[in-house]
């Protein structure tokens, strides 16, 4: 894939970024911290863009963002009511993703050598058990699904954090095999990151303020 | 890429693919079943609204038609006796008076159940008559704002028990002075909103208890006009609710049929 359709499926993300800054004070405050993780998004799009075309690495900041979604998601998934509003599991679960980051990234790596592939597989496990846990709730308390901004946002991180699972395991083990190889293997991920954005572009455009209320089958 | 490599690769390519292809069924199985179980949740909604609503019809109309007249009946025989003796006079007066409060009291349940007006002359001024009667007995004022709209008897039915059922939560439970009722069309929409000035409540709390309190049966009535439900209240800053009922031509229609099956 070329080095241009790369950077326009990435900074696909600003579109979303765009329409939640258009449309923040027209939604409700639970989606916040998923608006927030777009914006962060999108700068890192724009910062590791600006790092690459200058001849530097984008490791930094890229793990950086690693932790700031992994803690924004499960702000998020505390939102939708899926840690049942309990702060102490929510906070356990921070409390292990930074420690997971510290150690990988001063321990186990040195910081900034690489990425934190094991941090990255780590907190994607929960990311799509908690949206699948968000889907099976949402397809009994609401009507329209398929406009439910929750439910489109659940779907794409269940497509993306599944197959990112499966890629960062290639960079992870290495297989021994050329960088073509493992970059032929990444365009995947890039690929359906394009499709995630675009469905985040379109979850945070249905986005209401007011409170629907329906009953439950 | 070596032959190896490239092997490798056309089989993570299948493995995508077909990973893809089962998570993309998955979803649209989950959104199929969860459109087959809202056509039945309706249609059991449906069924006992409208077995609900035509049981008060049928007690209204008993009611009105034959309690009322024998009542009205007993009270003129018993005026028309003629006692000489004060003790039986003063009896008598009081059993008269007993049964003029029985009978507004029969007058009022009969409201209650079906108001006359509402079939005779329509939602807003089935509404005017309630809010009127409800300014009698509390302190709350009511204003209430309309445009003419073309409604079914069904919807008016629905909507008019909405009315009733917040304006009974705003008195016994928001604690306000003040509550505005607006009745009003937005494209193909029929608004119905609501506004009070009293203490509001969490929505996370009142989900909770819905079934216990009026939440469920305003969600129920909505549902089954096929429109939606929203709110937004705060603690201390009053509630508000809007309802979102397509015009009568659109969703409405399954409805339609329904009654027309049943009846």
């Amino acid at each position: 894939m070329s080095f241009t359709l790369i950077v326009i499926f990435s900074f696909s993300i600003l579109l979303a970024g765009i329409i939640g800054l258009i449309r923040f004070s027209k939604i409700r405050d639970i989606y916040y911290p998923f608006i927030y993780l777009v914006w962060i998004a999108g700068i890192n799009e724009v910062l590791s863009y600006l790092l690459v075309t200058n001849g530097k690495q984008n490791i930094i900041n890229s793990n950086l963002y690693g932790l700031a979604e992994a803690c924004l998601l499960m702000w998020f998934f505390y939102n939708l009511n899926i840690l049942k509003k309990n702060k102490t599991s929510y906070f356990a679960l921070l409390a292990v993703f930074f420690v997971a980051w510290i150690v990988e990234n001063f321990f186990v790596n040195s910081f900034g050598s690489s990425f934190s592939s094991f941090f990255i597989v780590l907190y994607s496990f929960p990311c799509v058990l908690f949206s699948i846990s968000a889907i099976n709730h949402i397809i009994i308390t609401e009507r329209d699904v398929v406009r439910h901004p929750a439910f489109l946002i659940c779907i794409a991180i269940v497509i993306f954090f599944t197959y990112r699972i499966l890629v960062e395991v290639f960079w992870f083990y290495g297989l021994d095999a050329s960088k073509d190889f493992r970059m032929n293997v990444y365009d995947i991920l890039i690929w359906i990151n394009f499709l995630c954005n675009l469905i985040y572009a379109l979850a945070i455009l249905w986005m209401r303020k007011r409170q629907e209320f329906t009953l439950r089958f | 890429m070596d032959a190896q490599e490239t092997r490798i690769y056309t089989a993570i390519l299948i493995t995508s693919v077909v990973l893809g292809t089962i998570i993309t069924y998955f979803f649209i199985s989950i959104i199929r079943q969860q459109r087959r179980n809202i056509q039945l949740y309706k249609q059991s909604l449906l069924t006992e609204i409208t077995t609900l609503e035509k049981e008060r019809t049928r007690m209204a109309a008993d009611l009105h038609d034959e309690v009322g007249p024998v009542l009205s009946a007993v009270k003129l025989r018993l005026s028309s006796l003629d006692i000489q003796n004060e003790a039986d006079e003063l009896e008598l007066s009081k059993t008269n008076e007993q049964i003029d409060k029985l009978l507004k009291r029969m007058r009022e349940i009969t409201f209650d159940l079906m108001p006359n007006s509402l079939v005779r002359k329509g939602l807003p001024a089935a509404l005017t008559e309630f809010i009127e009667y409800c300014g009698k007995s509390s302190t709350l004022s009511i204003r209430f704002q309309h445009e003419d709209l073309p409604l079914t008897q069904q919807q008016s039915i629905n909507l008019y028990r909405i009315v009733q059922e917040i304006i009974h939560n705003t008195i016994k439970h928001a604690g306000a002075s003040e509550l505005l009722i607006e009745l009003r069309r937005e494209k193909s929409m029929i608004v119905l909103a609501t506004r009070d000035n009293g203490i509001g409540f969490s929505y996370e709390a009142r989900t909770k208890e819905a079934s216990g309190l009026g939440l469920g049966n305003l969600a129920s009535r909505t549902e089954i006009m096929g429109g939606k439900m929203f709110f937004e209240s705060e603690k201390g800053k009053g509630t508000t609710y809007i309802f979102e009922i397509p015009t009568a031509n659109n969703e409405n229609s399954a409805y339609q049929n329904h009654l027309s099956r049943r009846s």
